[in-house]
C-alpha cells in the first residue's frame, strides 16, 4: 500500500531539480569553517558567563528566524503544499526505519565490544 | 518540548506568510537565511567550547565511548537505505541526508532545504522532529525491550539536550555522559555530513 502512496510521480527527486542547490557545498564549508572558529571561541571565553549565555539566546533568536523563512519558503511553494500529507508519511516512515536501524546495530555493537564491562 | 513548540510556532507562521503571500515575492529570505545560518553554526560552536562538561567528556574518553555514536550512524543509513527500497520518489542519497540529522530539525532541515528544496526540507523537518518525538516517547519502552543504550542511539544528536532528562529517567543517570557525549557528536556530525551526502 505504502509502495503505491509513496510511488507518487510527483516524487522529491524532480523537485531537487527544479529548486536546484542555492546553497552550493563550498558555501557550507564557510559554515563549517565558523564552527570550528566558534568552538575554539568559545572554549576561550569560557569564563565570561554573562557573554555565553548572551549567545545561546541569540542561538534560539537565530533557529526561530530560520525556521520563520524555512515556512515562508515552503508556504510559497504551491507544490510543496499541496504534497504535504505524502511528504509526512515519508518523513514517519523514513524515520521509524533510521530509529530501528540505530537501535539495532547499537544494540549489535553493544554485544560485540561493551559486554565485558 | 517547550522549545519544539515554539520553533513549530515560528515555522507555522512563516507557512502562512507564505501561503497567504504576506511579504512581497521579492522577499524570500534567501539570502538572510545563508548569513543567519552562518551565524547560528557559530554559535553552536561558541556552546560547545564554552561547555564545561565537553572538556571532562573529552579527558575520560576511551576510545569505545565513541562506538554509540558511529552505531548511531551506520544504524540511521541502513535504517534510511532499507527505507528507499520502498521509496522510489526518494534517492538514495536524499534518505540518507534526512536520517543525517540524527533529530537536529532545525539545523538540518534549514541546511537540507538550501542544497535539496523545499520538498526535502520538509521532509527533513518533519523526520527530525519525530525523531525526537518517538525517544521522548518510547525511551523507557526501548531501553527495556533493547537495552540501555537503545535511548540514547534513538535520540541521535538530541540525547546531549532536549531528550537527555527522558533517557536518564529511563537508563539511569549513569549513562549521562555518554549520552551527552554521543549526542554532541552527531551534533557536531550533522554540517559535515549533509553537505557531503548531497
Amino acid at each position: 500500500m505504502f509502495k503505491t502512496i509513496l510511488n507518487n510521480k510527483t516524487g522529491i527527486s524532480r523537485f531537487s531539480i527544479i529548486f536546484a542547490s542555492t546553497l552550493k557545498t563550498g558555501t557550507m564549508i564557510i559554515g563549517i569553517a565558523l564552527l570550528v572558529v566558534g568552538i575554539f571561541t568559545g572554549y576561550l571565553l569560557r569564563n565570561r558567563k554573562k557573554l555565553i549565555a548572551l549567545g545561546s539566546r541569540f542561538t534560539d533568536g537565530a533557529i526561530f528566524m530560520l525556521l520563520f523563512f524555512l515556512g515562508l519558503s515552503v508556504g510559497s511553494n504551491q507544490a510543496v503544499v499541496s504534497n504535504f500529507n505524502q511528504l509526512g508519511l515519508q518523513a514517519f516512515l523514513l524515520t521509524v526505519l533510521a530509529t530501528l536501524g540505530s537501535i539495532l546495530v547499537t544494540q549489535w555493537f553493544y554485544r560485540m565490544f561493551f559486554k565485558d564491562q | 518540548m517547550k522549545n519544539t513548540l515554539i520553533i513549530l510556532v515560528f515555522f507555522v507562521a512563516g507557512l502562512f506568510a507564505g501561503l497567504f503571500s504576506l511579504f512581497p515575492e521579492s522577499f524570500t529570505g534567501e539570502q538572510m537565511t545563508i548569513y543567519v545560518l552562518y551565524l547560528l553554526l557559530f554559535l553552536v560552536g561558541l556552546g560547545v567550547g564554552a561547555n564545561q562538561h565537553t572538556l571532562k567528556l573529552l579527558r575520560s574518553v576511551n576510545l569505545r565511548i565513541f562506538l554509540v555514536p558511529l552505531s548511531v550512524v551506520i544504524g540511521t543509513f541502513l535504517g534510511t537505505l532499507v527505507y528507499s527500497f520502498f521509496d522510489d520518489g526518494l534517492t538514495l542519497r536524499e534518505c540518507w541526508a534526512v536520517g543525517s540529522g540524527f533529530g537536529y530539525y532545525s539545523l538540518s532541515s534549514v541546511i537540507i532545504k538550501e542544497m535539496a528544496g523545499e520538498s526535502l526540507g520538509v521532509i527533513a523537518l518533519l523526520s527530525n522532529i519525530i525523531r525526537e518525538i518517538l525517544t521522548l516517547l518510547l525511551a523507557p519502552v526501548l531501553s527495556r525491550v533493547f537495552g540501555r543504550y537503545a535511548p540514547i542511539s534513538a535520540g541521535g544528536a538530541t540525547s546531549m539536550d532536549t531528550t537527555l532528562p527522558m533517557i536518564t529517567r529511563s537508563v539511569g543517570t549513569e549513562y549521562a555522559a555518554i549520552s551527552v557525549f554521543s549526542g554532541l557528536i552527531l551534533t557536531l556530525l550533522v554540517p559535515f555530513i549533509i553537505p557531503l551526502i548531497l
